[in-house]
């Protein structure tokens, strides 16, 4: 009856590539061909085409998380300043995890801490939940979809953030944990006041 | 009433964890006898799960307008209008003269500006390092350009033969045969003898930092080298690891002249 989720290789359920499940990350953020560890190195010593290709097959991932986390208002400043980041910071990057991977990690510590710095997370969290109830869902799958988004993003932050990580993305709360500085234990029940949250935005 | 509810709420609180599979045994066959007589429970189950659902099937997301040339001018690189591939960049090199080179073509052709530079890490920063150290030392030496291939750096006209090993003067004449990589760690060897174990030592400052643009070079060559084990045939590494290379002896062999001149 019930789902298996990504909490599940935290009782042992290793990944092949030794990671764990990412849900919400399409295509790109696990594998990492010979051709992209190519772009990779020469993107490190400064080649700007190469970095577009990067560019180019992963934005979609990061603009996502950008506009679940901090919104679709800010998603295209935030995207813009994580592939710089990425730039300025691919002489560090050692090939041990995938570039995609490591992309994504760089993407929600520079997105939650911008939030922190701006107090956005304080500001969500205080008008929270009132929002949902008008982003109903309809029977158009492309509204439906549209209105999950919109769902996600009208969740208070705290929850917001915990969910996106957690279903969309497939971190681990332990991962969670560790990047947005709370413990596993609020990490869990946030995840589930954001389900619960979203349950009646779906269910309306 | 109250009891049933508080016992209900007690059960829906833990929804998430049993459909995470995070409830230990006992627990969750608790959770499945009360899921058997609580419909409410059971509703919400199915919501919460609904949820998890999509929320797995919520992909990436395109942004509405591309954003590629914002990122493009804010590291310093710059659309090439003129490119024949659809999507490639090219650096804007005429906006500034390129640093100097010593031999070889300047690999890093995506550097604008010096704060550009900067910005690429170690193995820029071992570029930069030895550039400039190049360009610095030969400026000391008062012995021609930084911009002097390597047959210039030792060939003729040089006045320093006693300092400069065999093997420099044998793989800097274009000996093809001799530049193996056995060759080359034997004129690294030499070139280091001749500058750290000179009669004319030079002075510790500048030893430290040319040890340290070494260890930063060596680390650049050590990049390329593991790039190059997991795509061997791929041309720009190549050429990149061959002229980082090239680039350290030559980087020795001035550093060298300079020990001499002093």
């Amino acid at each position: 009856m019930r789902l298996r989720t990504n909490d599940e290789t935290d009782k042992g359920v290793i990944e092949p590539n030794g990671e764990s499940r990412r849900r919400g990350s399409g295509t790109a953020a696990g594998r990492q061909g010979p051709a992209e560890l190519a772009d990779v190195r020469a993107a490190a010593f400064g080649d700007g085409a190469a970095f577009e290709r990067l560019y180019r097959t992963h934005v979609p991932r990061v603009y996502a998380l950008a506009c679940r986390m901090a919104g679709s208002d800010r998603a295209d400043e935030l995207t813009q300043d994580v592939f710089v980041r990425a730039w300025e910071k691919l002489g560090t990057f050692r090939g041990e995890a995938a570039f995609g991977s490591w992309l994504h990690r760089l993407a929600v510590n520079l997105i939650y801490g911008r939030l922190r710095a701006t107090g956005t997370r304080r500001a969500r969290e205080v008008t929270g939940e009132i929002p949902l109830s008008r982003a109903r869902a309809r029977s158009d799958n492309v509204e439906i979809r549209l209105d999950f988004e919109v769902a996600v993003e009208r969740l208070p932050a705290g929850a917001r953030q915990v969910f996106v990580l957690h279903d969309i993305e497939g971190y681990k709360h332990r991962e969670i944990a560790e990047m947005l500085e709370i413990t596993p234990g609020t990490s869990k029940s946030q995840l589930h006041r954001a389900r619960m949250l979203m349950r009646r935005h779906l269910d309306a | 009433m109250t009891d049933r509810r508080h016992l209900r709420d007690r059960f829906r609180d833990r929804l998430s964890e049993y459909i995470d599979g995070r409830l230990e045994p006992q627990e969750e066959a608790l959770m499945e006898g009360h899921l058997e007589s609580c419909e409410a429970c059971l509703r919400a189950l199915d919501q919460l799960e609904a949820v998890v659902e999509r929320a797995g099937e919520a992909g990436p997301r395109n942004p509405a307008t591309d954003l590629w040339p914002g990122i493009a001018a804010r590291i310093g690189v710059v659309e090439d209008v003129a490119a024949d591939s659809g999507t490639a960049t090219e650096t804007a090199s005429a906006a500034s003269p390129e640093p100097t080179v010593v031999g070889g073509q300047w690999p890093w052709r995506g550097l604008r500006t010096a704060r550009g530079l900067a910005r690429f890490g170690p193995q820029l920063a071992a570029a930069v390092a030895l550039v400039w150290l190049s360009a610095g030392l030969a400026w000391m030496a008062g012995a021609g350009s930084a911009g002097q291939d390597a047959d210039a750096a030792t060939g003729p006209g040089v006045e320093f033969p006693s300092l400069l090993p065999p093997t420099a003067r044998q793989i800097s004449t274009g000996d093809d045969a001799a530049t193996t990589a056995e060759d080359y760690a034997d004129l690294i060897a030499d070139l280091e003898r001749a500058l750290f174990d000179s009669d004319r030592p030079l002075p510790p400052q500048t030893v430290a930092r040319i040890r340290r643009a070494l260890v930063t070079i060596d680390r650049a060559i050590e990049d390329a080298r593991a790039a190059l084990l997991e795509v061997p045939d791929n041309p720009y590494l190549q050429e990149h690891m061959r002229n980082t290379m090239q680039r350290k002896s030559e980087f020795l062999a001035q550093a060298v002249r300079l020990a001499a001149s002093d």
